[in-house]
């Protein structure tokens, strides 16, 4: 009996490990071959995507690069935020990561000429997460032909709803988007 | 064709006749069709451009743009601007990142290939053994160690491998021997992991644990031991992130086990004492600490342990078992009293539990609520800090017992990496699409709207992605609606009202979802034609290649849920069936707690009787002679008197 208890003790943590070797009594196995299947079309979906981004590169002469944050991630998480180039998602995150971080959002080349940007971001009240808001703006921007054009979006909240009105049953929303949009000569560096 | 290439050409001859060149990929066609047509110039390709393009890359990729690295890096290393720069160590770096950014991606097949073209290269590549490694991390993510094995073992190289290499490729044997059950033999391939290999306390560990398996006590002691004692600062610790760390408290809780199961309890209170205070594996070293301590009738120390185990980890699943310890080791002090409270109390607290097992257990909503918090909580070491804290409320302490089995974690981490492409997905098929359009109107604006077929494909796949969208947000509703039910900010019939509203919602946009799928990929076959035709053919099937990958990706979500919800019922079953051995187990502590106090009554009566009773502390205190039996006793705590020690200044 304590053989028992001993072996199973010493094989469950194991699995937590990334090396760790898997001493459960066996799962099913279409869990396996399901997270294969997953795996087999997460590379397929990304691979293709990569393709399409350098062959666009190769093709087009014109980039684009959006950023965006999020202006009062001190108040408000963000638990999604989505761009969308022409009506498909080039940007989807659910890890708040425009509160925290600056990276690029988007970085790729495209088809010269008129191009419809959609930002969408879906933010809730750091006091009250059930006060939740989201904004959505679609805007219109130009990519010239050999030039490369700087998008950049902040998404934010002024308002005190979260805070203010569990408090004195009065708040505001107060949400805004600003976009910045700069051309540049695109550097040869980044032609082929 | 450049002097470079034919000096490759002559040279080559011999070893391409003996190797057949690999077919090229997918990205090798496109960008070679590219350069036959014109829009790549295969002259343009210098040290300078090669250099300024790998810096680029480099710059996505420290940023962990996988997407945008990979695509640059494409660019060098099948472009055919650069094929004769092979031998360049910018260009073996440039395929060396590649391996980099698809594993990073996930997409370890595709690196799979790049990394055979580097081993290819020889030994004295400067790439040879990093891109090895980086396979090897491939294996141990993807679990796949014999097939991954297998392509490397299938590169040719001459030369002698390292020792690095070789210990690498026994861990990986060693692993699927393991996995396989074939003990003796994984046993063997472990034992030629190298000492400065970065696997070696990894291959250690393993040895400990399948000499358990094999009832080797000892050489598994001697294992975890050997991980155990091995200073941080010792030349051969070598580790590469804070995983060492989990390995060490790892072995030391084996060793801990093996100490207490062959009755060294002194050892194993050494090994569980060993476990640092920063350790997710605290509170388990603790209760067995208190556990070996009651076994070696150390109550005193085991009772502290007991305090400091439920004061500290109110919420970790063993409290159950803690305090139905903390009940016997009470019964063993013969304060019958305090022990039965304990059992008494258990009892009343394992009440709430069960009531909560058996509730999610009859719940499809609640089961699927308690796993999706449970997975939350999973991180790749440990819980995650973006998750809820636990709280002691039933519901919690039964989601905190719930052992997710490790491949449905891993399925949930292939999945979470699925959505995040399935949600950028129609930007791919939107892409090949304009890129087909491209092909066919090589200058100027690339106007969709010029091509009837093409913007109706566009609206089309514009409309699939909102219905999708919309259905994230009616599942996330759900949860949403689930959770309040839980924190009882909504009704339950409230609830149940909203419910089939969302279920009914979900179906309809998933119809319409297919629906504009296949109105797109009608229209996709209708787009004019023009340009290159084995380019267009080429493109034209990546288009459709993307879209049915979209496809694909539309009912996993579904697949997940259902066989989560498979181990759902069966983890909570075995809840229910340890929350109910626990209540037993308190009920005969209980038993005995009444038992033993009346027996102590009846010697009391008995000597009270007999004239022999005396009080507890006086009869301790002769018992260890501390006075004799002419002496007379004063109770210690009237030595002190209360204000000795008030007011003092």
């Amino acid at each position: 009996m304590k053989r028992t208890v001993l072996l199973a003790c010493l094989a469950l943590p194991l699995v937590a490990l990334a090396q760790g070797a898997s001493d459960q009594q066996p799962a099913p196995t279409s869990l396996d071959e399901l997270r294969k299947e997953y795996e087999r079309i997460r590379e397929a979906l990304f691979a293709s995507r990569a393709r399409a981004a350098a062959v666009g590169q190769a093709l087009y002469n014109a980039k684009l690069q959006i950023h965006l944050k999020y202006g009062t991630p001190r108040f408000q998480a963000v638990p999604r935020a989505t761009i969308r180039l022409d009506g498909a998602a080039v940007f989807d995150d659910t890890t708040g990561a425009i509160g925290t971080n600056e990276t690029v959002r988007f970085d790729g080349f495209v088809a010269p000429g008129k191009h419809k940007v959609t930002v969408r971001v879906d933010a809730e009240a750091k006091d009250d997460t059930s006060f939740t808001s989201t904004t959505e703006s679609t805007f219109t921007i130009d990519v010239p032909p050999r030039r490369q054009v700087v998008l950049r979006a902040t998404a934010k909240d002024d308002g005190d709803m979260g805070y203010s009105f569990p408090k004195s049953q009065r708040g505001t929303y107060k949400l805004h988007l600003d976009v910045e949009v700069e051309s540049a000569e695109l550097g040869n560096a980044a032609k082929k | 064709m450049r002097p470079r290439s034919s000096l490759v050409a002559i040279f080559g001859t011999s070893l391409a006749a003996a190797q057949p060149a690999p077919p090229p990929t997918p990205a090798g066609q496109e960008l070679q069709a590219l350069t036959r047509v014109g829009v790549i110039d295969p002259k343009t390709g210098n040290t300078d451009t090669l250099k300024v393009d790998l810096a680029l890359a480099e710059r996505a990729l420290g940023e962990e743009r996988f997407l945008e690295a990979s695509a640059m890096l494409y660019l060098i290393v099948e472009s055919p601007r650069y094929a004769d720069f092979a031998d360049d160590p910018t260009y073996l770096n440039a395929e060396y990142d590649l391996v980099v950014a698809l594993a990073g991606a996930g997409a370890g097949a595709e690196a799979m290939h790049y990394v055979e073209r580097v081993l290819a290269r020889g030994v004295r590549s400067p790439y040879f053994e990093v891109a090895h490694r980086r396979a090897v991390d491939i294996a141990l993510d993807t679990r796949d160690y014999a097939g991954t094995l297998k392509r490397l073992e299938a590169v040719p190289v001459k030369d002698p491998l390292p020792i690095g290499t070789l210990s690498e490729r026994s861990y990986l044997r060693g692993r699927g021997l393991y996995d396989a059950g074939n003990l003796d033999q994984a046993e063997i391939e472990l034992a030629q992991v190298s000492r400065k290999s970065r696997l070696y306390s990894s291959s250690v560990y393993l040895r400990g644990v399948l000499r358990v398996r094999q009832g080797r006590l000892k050489d598994a002691a001697d294992a975890f031991c050997e991980i155990a004692t091995t200073v941080d600062q010792d030349k051969f610790t070598f580790y590469i992130d804070d995983r060492y760390f989990g390995i060490k408290d790892l072995a030391q809780l084996g060793a801990g086990r093996i100490a207490h199961e062959e009755g060294r309890y002194d050892d194993a209170y050494y090994h569980y004492f060993q476990i640092p205070d920063d350790s997710d594996r605290l509170p388990e070293a603790l209760f067995e600490a208190a556990w070996s301590m009651y076994q070696k009738a150390e109550l005193r120390t085991a009772r502290d342990l007991m305090k400091d185990f439920l004061k500290n980890f109110p919420t970790s699943p063993l409290v159950p078992e803690a305090t139905l310890l903390a009940g016997y080791i009470e019964l063993a002090d013969c304060k019958f009293d305090e022990a039965r409270k304990h059992f008494e109390a258990l009892a009343k607290d394992m009440g709430a539990l069960l009531v909560a097992a058996e509730f999610a257990q009859g719940s499809p909503s609640m089961r699927r609520t308690l796993m999706t918090r449970a997975l939350e909580r999973v991180g790749p070491r440990g819980p995650v800090a973006a998750a809820r804290p636990l709280t002691t409320d039933p519901e919690d302490r039964v989601l905190a017992m719930l052992r997710l089995d490790p491949r449905l974690v891993r399925l949930n981490d292939t999945l979470a990496g699925l959505r995040r492409e399935a949600s950028l997905s129609s930007y791919a098929v939107t892409a090949w699409r304009e890129l087909l359009l491209r092909v066919a109107q090589p200058e100027g604006q690339v106007a969709i709207a010029k091509d009837a077929p093409a913007g109706q494909a566009r609206g089309a796949t514009e409309l699939a992605s909102d219905a999708r969208r919309l259905r994230e947000d009616v599942r996330r509703e759900r949860h949403a609606l689930l959770e309040a039910v839980r924190a009882k900010s909504v009704t339950a019939d409230e609830a149940a009202l909203r419910l089939p509203e969302l279920e009914s919602a979900e179906a309809a946009l998933r119809d319409l979802e297919t629906q504009a799928r296949g109105q797109a990929s009608a229209a996709d076959q209708k787009i004019g034609g023009g340009g290159d035709p084995e380019l267009r053919k080429l493109i034209a099937a990546e288009l459709d290649r993307a879209a049915k990958l979209a496809e694909q990706t539309r009912e996993v979500s579904e697949t997940f849920d259902r066989a989560a919800d498979e181990l759902a019922q069966k983890e909570l079953a075995r809840v229910r069936g340890q929350l109910l051995h626990v209540v037993e187990r308190s009920r005969l502590g209980r038993i005995d707690s009444v038992i033993g106090e009346k027996r102590k009554l009846e010697k009391e009566i008995e000597q009270l009787t007999n004239d022999t009773w005396m009080p507890p502390q006086i009869g301790q205190a002769l018992r260890n002679r501390l006075i004799g039996e002419d002496e007379e006793y004063w109770p210690q705590e009237e030595e002190i008197w209360d204000d000795e020690y008030e007011r003092f200044r």
